[in-house]
């Protein structure tokens, strides 16, 4: 696809560069060339930065987010009300609720979606770590944060059939009217579960 | 709604178009293989943000091209102008414009475009298989209706995790809970799109009756039924709809298991025409299931101008040389005083009067290219060498 660059060395990096997400053929060759012109330590400092992230990032034991140590920074802290447990999908998600700081619990994260289509079961998913720490940790309330999409939706469902019979709360995140958004520029199938979710006034 | 102008690039094997259209109505002579058929295609692939022949997207795209481009001006009822634009690539996720601002779903851009089809696969409507039916129904409510559209895109989601659960896992007796999921999924989504049907229904009859009586007078009476794979007695209300639902899945669970794909919910349900209370696919003859097949399609019209407040645009390709003279004077002059036309046909006799009539323009299509031409007669000289 990409012109000859003339050198092979050059074109494989452009070649790998762009198999990044959101960095098409252009944008890889601009970085590549870039890492080329600058500074030879730039280059260096990056592939070392690379390499260290791989070596020493990892997934939590516990929940499963983003740590170097064994457990990460939020399943340490003492702080954490143990009792409440946050179901999320990917390790992001754990970074944005965390930015909001309004969830002084712990978190889940599972790793994915239920998806037959993607290959994605249940045993794909950390679910039997799940029922784990609800057995053991003395959970009493599990908030599921999932996406409002198909699969999303039937990882919940599927969450809440996994921890019935054990005595735990499970609830979802409502979804709703953005804070400051008009009305008028509600879809309705957000209106209506808007309007079947409505809280008292006073 | 009126469609006021277009822009294609890389669409099929057309040329680079930039079309403005007449409000009322628009000829293109053609061929076959030259493209007629691509150009109605690229007009109405805004309306859905896929195309209505149910192409694969890759496949709209230019041969030797890495992306596609469809533009579409047109304007409400109220004058009120919009814009619907989209960009297909090869590679990668498709990406729709609502005037002019990304919009993430389809589901977005309903409620602008409105478009009926008429083209010979249409003609045997009555005649041909449900599946082709459904479709019918599911393009009049989608047009219609955003949160239709939405639900079935989703339900179509969620039958196909199904589906596929059913084939790699289906004999696995382990996996009950994950199929009960997918199954609470099915009856979410589905159960609207049963209700929505059911209810319009009645309407629909009536202005399908209607029509019928007008193409075939004293043709006896045309009526429509839908058989529900949900339940054996008729079912209107929503949590009615979602009981039946649950039961008929929980009662087939065993057979879905072992025939390893989904056997219940409304992607099985039937349309049923009926002539003088008889099916009409077996008991009509071919002039009759031709007229009940137009007379549905001009209460598709209808219905979606009741949903909407706005008159679709009218296509028609190549459907003429299924009617006789008569019946296609009488169809185009009622469809041509209510509805923008857009005409395709590799006949000049089929449009003969047509090019008369105020507003009316017209294209020869050669090669993926349009050239106007002001009378038939330049046509004429076109189409034959």
């Amino acid at each position: 696809m990409s012109a000859s660059l003339g050198s092979p060395r050059l074109e494989r990096l452009v070649k790998v560069l762009s198999r990044l997400p959101g960095i098409g053929s252009k944008s890889a060759t601009r970085i590549a060339l870039h890492l080329l012109q600058a500074h030879a330590t730039d280059a260096e400092t990056l592939a070392q930065a690379m390499v260290e992230m791989r070596t020493h990032v990892r997934a939590c034991d516990r929940c499963g987010a983003i740590t170097e140590e064994p457990e990460c920074v939020i399943c340490r802290d003492p702080r954490r009300n143990p009792s409440v447990l946050c179901i999320v999908e990917q390790p992001t998600d754990v970074f944005s609720l965390e930015r909001a700081a309004i969830f002084r619990g712990r978190y889940h994260v599972l790793g994915g979606l239920l998806s037959p289509l993607d290959g994605v079961e249940p045993d794909d998913l950390r679910l039997h770590a799940l029922r784990h720490r609800v057995e053991e940790e003395g959970v009493e309330e599990v908030v599921v944060a999932l996406s409002a999409s198909v699969e999303g939706e039937a990882t919940s469902l599927y969450v809440a059939r996994l921890l019935e019979g054990h005595s735990v709360r499970t609830s979802r995140l409502a979804t709703g009217i953005p804070v400051g958004g008009h009305l008028e520029f509600v879809d309705d199938v957000t209106l209506e579960r808007a309007f079947s979710g409505r809280l008292p006034l006073v | 709604m009126l469609l006021k102008s277009v822009k294609l690039n890389n669409f099929r094997n057309l040329d680079k178009i930039e079309l403005d259209v007449s409000p009322q109505i628009n000829i293109f002579l053609g061929r076959n293989g030259q493209g007629k058929t691509n150009l109605l295609e690229g007009l109405s692939y805004l309306a859905l943000g896929r195309s209505h022949r149910g192409s694969l997207d890759r496949d709209i795209i230019r041969f030797d091209a890495e992306i596609a481009h469809v533009g579409i001006v047109g304007e409400d009822s109220q004058s009120d102008p919009f814009r619907l634009d989209a960009a297909v690539p090869r590679e990668g996720k498709k990406k729709l414009k609502l005037d002019g601002q990304a919009v993430p779903r389809r589901s977005d851009l309903v409620g602008h475009l409105s478009i009926v089809h008429f083209d010979p696969d249409e003609v045997h409507l009555t005649k041909g298989s449900p599946d082709h039916r459904r479709r019918f129904l599911d393009y009049t409510l989608s047009i219609g209706s955003k949160e239709y559209f939405r639900q079935l895109l989703s339900y179509r989601r969620a039958l196909a995790q199904k589906n596929r659960f059913l084939k790699h896992y289906g004999s696995h007796s382990s996996a009950a809970d994950e199929l009960e999921v997918w199954d609470e999924e099915l009856i979410r989504f589905g159960s609207p799109l049963i209700q929505a049907r059911m209810e319009i229904l009645a309407p629909l009859e009536h202005a399908a009756a209607e029509s019928y009586e007008a193409l075939a007078p004293e043709g006896g009476a045309l009526s429509l039924s839908i058989e529900t794979t949900v339940s054996q007695t008729p079912v209107r209300e929503l949590d009615e709809i979602e009981q039946a639902f649950r039961k008929s899945l929980e009662r087939l669970r065993p057979k879905e298991r072992l025939a390893r794909h989904s056997l219940v919910g409304p992607h099985r349900d039937h349309l049923e025409v009926d002539l003088r209370a008889r099916p009409i696919r077996t008991y009509g003859s071919q002039g009759e299931n031709r007229s009940a097949s137009i007379a549905l399609k001009l209460a598709q019209a209808e219905l979606i101008y009741r949903q909407t407040d706005e008159r679709p645009a009218v296509f028609l390709d190549d459907i003429f040389s299924e009617l006789d003279r008569t019946r296609t004077e009488a169809l185009q002059k009622w469809l041509h005083r209510r509805h923008q036309l857009f005409v395709a046909t590799a006949r000049i006799d089929d449009v003969r009067g047509m090019e008369q009539w105020s507003k009316a323009r017209t294209w020869i299509i050669r090669d993926g290219g349009l050239t106007e031409v002001d009378d038939l007669q330049r046509a004429q000289a076109y189409l034959e060498n």
